[in-house]
């Protein structure tokens, strides 16, 4: 309860500073659910919105332990954390595959230095609200938990089967510094590459 | 009436349609599926193979089913890039479309697992579990050092050095890679250095393995083309087409490396399997294409075209295009006399990260006068994602993977074993005058630098323009007069132009720069030989024998001069020394057939000079003068006139058409001799 009020609390400033901006486009998303609740790796339920006080941002990555476009983003997902973190970007990694057992996402975490602390969504409840279908695949929520991006990490992948040698746009980049700067993300979504999360479900 | 019938027909449909789908069964894995997955997927997709997640249950499949109906619908998956309908190729990967249509039907429908009893045993694993597909390898050499890949950042290319340590020359039936972590690595390619080139590129790096691609010294086995990619079923030769390994080399594997999100520790090795048998025949390797590549920024469809007419029947065994991430479309198709025509590959969507060696299921025979055509295309354009330059540049001819190239390699082999020599020749002047095209233009860039102006000279002298050798060396001693190898090359050079006493000069000054080298005491002897000054040329090709005991040349030349002394005895000595280090030696067959044809007992071999003449006469092609001489004089020996006066006559005219009159006339007056019926007799 705390928690929460704290961070509404550093809301209404925020909203106070952007007023112009915020009130010139309309909630992509009517905020976040308030009964999803997902397990950590203990076990627990929680909630996948819950921040830190003084979060601006939240960014979901939808990752799984086998997809190896998912896997080969590990240090593009690190690099993107450690700069954006300290500017108050929470990271959260989400595991749809209900295959995928806390000890194997452990072990993933570590083995590939992922960033964020580690979710499960076996029923692919987050995935569902979120609208992502890939993984890997991002979702950011500004502070009114509106959903400002939805997409690939960069562009690296232009289909299964065809690489760019490296990427030419950074786009959860580009849609983080947006979120930060409190402009308009100028491309909310982009198809993201990898393995589908529907195949996931049981 | 006519509505009656009208409703009958529908009547039919519907009952057709109700038929056909009671015969329809719901696909299942167990019973569908799995038999194309178990033989289309598993062989990579297990544990410990490059295919990043396993393939053999129901589960696995069933969770990727939508990434499986993707990749599969587009070709991506199995990675096989040749397009159906050419001349088939042996181990090909692809889907079948039957195959194709069960696996799309069968997600459609909902994936269904069905009865447990239908499901087929899961395949055995190719190299899982330590094996090695071929059995235990008589020699395996392997980095000797983990070499730790990144995490993450572009692939990665680098190359290892593995000395081979072995004591003698062997044939070598087949070669294994293992990956050591098939992850990590997507594909390799294979050279072996007889050189110490690659080792020192290896030991100026800090790491193990040096970065970058092959040296120019670190070649394929002439006529084969060694490598790997995921999912490749090693594959031995054709019986009789083993390759020769020199001792002493080292493997040379460029490994394509690609990071996997976490750091991935590498370590490759590779089985060697060998065989006593000698190669009966020899393959030879064909490039087509372009090393003068010049692609303007921006330029979308750029074209490579290039054609050869084989000289002589040949079979065609394997086929390997190359190029870098630029290209797109390739196809290469051979036109026979007759005027059919034959695909031998098309490949629409050239990627770079998924190249191979074809092997053809069977051999396609090409007569004397097929013309074989390649075409590439490469697209340096901003919408070719592959474009490594943003904005795109000039890309021009190079090993790097910034650079571009254009090779077809054509693995064939000559119909008659008589017309190697023939083909070999005219398929190395193709390569050589396109090198010298590409190494010239590179000279044109960087005058200044004399190794430019050995590259050139190198050509030109394989190519036998021994007068533009001798220039471009001349060109790179003014800018470095104390380099032994020029002076070695300008040697060879001259003495090509019958500039004998400017050679020895040459081969002199470049023992005396580098008192070890082998190759320059032999020629040096070869000069003085030349001259008659025999007691000295033995000297210097012993001194050449003594640095390199495995230098056949020296102990074949040593045995000629021995010969000339009338030492005979010795001779055949050092001839036996040259056919053990290089048992296809022509020459000291045909040195030793001539002593055992025309010597007195004990001495004296007429079967032997028979069957060491007709060898060397096969491997010269039936066109060697002093072959055919020593040939005639050993039928002559074994009493078969006839053949003896027929040989004799075709050596005859061999030493007249390549001027060399003094032979000429000796082969004459031993005509003469058999034709009269008697052998001829060493002078004692």
């Amino acid at each position: 309860m705390g928690e929460g009020m704290r961070r509404l609390i550093t809301l209404f400033c925020a909203a106070f500073a952007l007023a112009s901006a915020l009130a010139a486009r309309a909630p992509e998303t009517a905020g976040a659910p308030s009964d999803l609740r997902l397990p950590d790796l203990d076990n627990h339920l929680v909630d996948p919105f819950q921040t830190a006080p003084g979060a601006k941002a939240i960014v979901f990555l939808f990752v799984s332990v086998e997809c190896p476009i998912s896997n080969r983003y590990a240090p593009e997902m690190r690099r993107v954390h450690d700069a954006f973190a300290p500017r108050g970007v929470a990271f959260r990694l989400v595991y749809p595959n209900p295959a995928e057992s806390p000890a194997m996402i452990r072990a993933h975490v570590k083995d590939y230095n992922l960033p964020g602390g580690a979710l499960r969504d076996p029923k692919q409840a987050l995935a569902t609200f979120a609208q992502a279908t890939i993984t890997p695949e991002a979702a950011i929520y500004d502070v009114l938990n509106r959903r400002v991006y939805l997409g690939r990490i960069d562009d690296r992948y232009v289909s299964l089967g065809l690489e760019r040698p490296a990427a030419t746009r950074h786009d959860l980049q580009d849609a983080l510094v947006a979120t930060l700067a409190g402009t308009r993300v100028s491309a909310p979504t982009a198809p993201a590459v990898g393995c589908y999360i529907a195949d996931f479900a049981r | 009436m006519a509505s009656r019938t009208e409703t009958q027909a529908l009547v039919s449909v519907a009952l057709l349609l109700t038929c056909s789908s009671a015969h329809a069964q719901p696909l299942t894995f167990n019973k569908d599926i799995a038999p194309i997955v178990f033989a289309r997927c598993a062989p990579c997709h297990r544990a410990g193979e490059i295919g990043p997640f396993s393939l053999l249950s129901y589960d696995d499949v069933k969770q990727r089913a939508t990434l499986i109906a993707d990749v599969t619908a587009r070709g991506v998956m199995p990675p096989w890039k040749p397009a159906p309908g050419g001349e088939p190729f042996a181990d090909a990967r692809s889907l079948r479309a039957d195959e194709l249509k069960r696996l799309q039907d069968w997600i459609r429908q909902g994936a269904a697992e069905g009865d447990p009893r239908d499901l087929p045993p899961a395949p055995p694993a190719l190299t899982s579990g330590g094996g090695w597909p071929l059995g235990t390898p008589d020699l395996i050499v392997q980095m000797d050092q983990e070499f730790t890949l990144a995490a993450g950042g572009a692939d990665v290319f680098r190359t290892f050095v593995m000395p081979i340590p072995t004591t003698a020359a062997r044939y070598v039936r087949a070669i294994e890679f293992r990956p050591g972590n098939a992850r990590a690595v997507h594909h390799a390619n294979i050279g072996v250095d007889r050189t110490r080139s690659s080792r020192r590129l290896d030991e100026r790096d800090p790491e193990p393995g040096y970065a970058g691609g092959m040296a120019r010294d670190a070649v394929y086995p002439p006529g084969y083309m060694l490598g790997w990619t995921p999912g490749q079923r090693p594959r031995p030769s054709p019986d009789g087409m083993a390759w020769r390994l020199e001792r002493d080399s080292d493997l040379v594997a460029e490994l394509h490396l690609q990071p996997t999100g976490k750091p991935e520790p590498v370590q490759a090795s590779v089985g060697f399997y060998f065989t006593d048998r000698a190669p009966v025949r020899a393959p030879v390797g064909l490039r087509l294409g372009s090393e003068t590549i010049d692609i303007a920024p921006g330029d979308g469809r750029y074209m490579v075209t290039d054609s050869y007419v084989v000289p002589v029947d040949v079979e065609l065994l394997a086929i390997q295009p190359h190029a870098h991430n630029l290209a797109r479309e390739m196809e290469a198709d051979a036109t026979l006399p007759d005027q059919s025509t034959r695909r031998l590959i098309r490949i629409a969507d050239w990627d770079f990260r998924w190249q191979d060696v074809y092997r053809y299921e069977r051999a396609v025979a090409l007569p004397k006068g097929t013309t074989i055509r390649m075409r590439f295309s490469y697209d340096n354009s901003e919408g070719n994602p592959r474009n490594p330059s943003r904005p795109p540049t000039r890309v021009v001819w190079g090993q790097n993977t910034s650079d571009e190239m254009g090779d077809l390699w054509l693995q064939i082999v000559a119909r008659e074993a008589s017309d190697h020599a023939l083909l070999n020749a005219d398929v190395e002047s193709k390569r050589a005058a396109e090198d010298l095209a590409a190494y010239t233009k590179l000279l044109t860039h960087d005058p200044g630098n004399p190794l430019r102006h050995d590259a050139v000279a190198m050509l030109y002298l394989q190519s036998g323009r021994a007068a533009e050798a001798a220039a471009a060396l001349r060109e790179s001693l003014a800018l470095n007069p104390e380099s032994a190898p020029a002076h070695y090359n300008l040697g060879l050079a001259l003495s090509m132009q019958r500039q004998f006493e400017q050679a020895q000069v040459a081969f002199q000054e470049a023992v005396r720069l580098a008192p070890d080298h082998a190759e320059a005491y032999n020629n040096l002897g070869a000069m003085l030989h030349l001259f008659g000054r025999l007691e000295e040329a033995a000297g210097q090709y012993r001194r050449a024998a003594a640095l390199r005991p495995d230098n056949a040349e020296a102990q074949n030349n040593l045995a000629r001069v021995l010969v000339q002394q009338g030492r005979p005895t010795e001779a055949v000595d050092h001839f036996r020394r040259a056919l053990a280090l290089k048992d296809d030696f022509a020459s000291a067959m045909s040195g030793l057939a001539w002593i055992r044809a025309t010597s007195a007992a004990p001495l004296q071999d007429a079967a032997e000079a028979v069957r060491l003449a007709e060898r060397a006469d096969a491997l010269t092609g039936h066109r060697d003068a002093a072959v055919l001489d020593a040939l005639a004089a050993a039928y002559a020996n074994a009493g078969s006139f006839d053949r003896a006066t027929a040989t004799a006559s075709l050596a005859l005219r061999a030493a007249e058409s390549a001027r060399l009159l003094n032979l000429a006339a000796e082969i004459r007056d031993r005509l003469a001799l058999y034709r009269q019926g008697r052998a001829f007799q060493a002078p004692r």
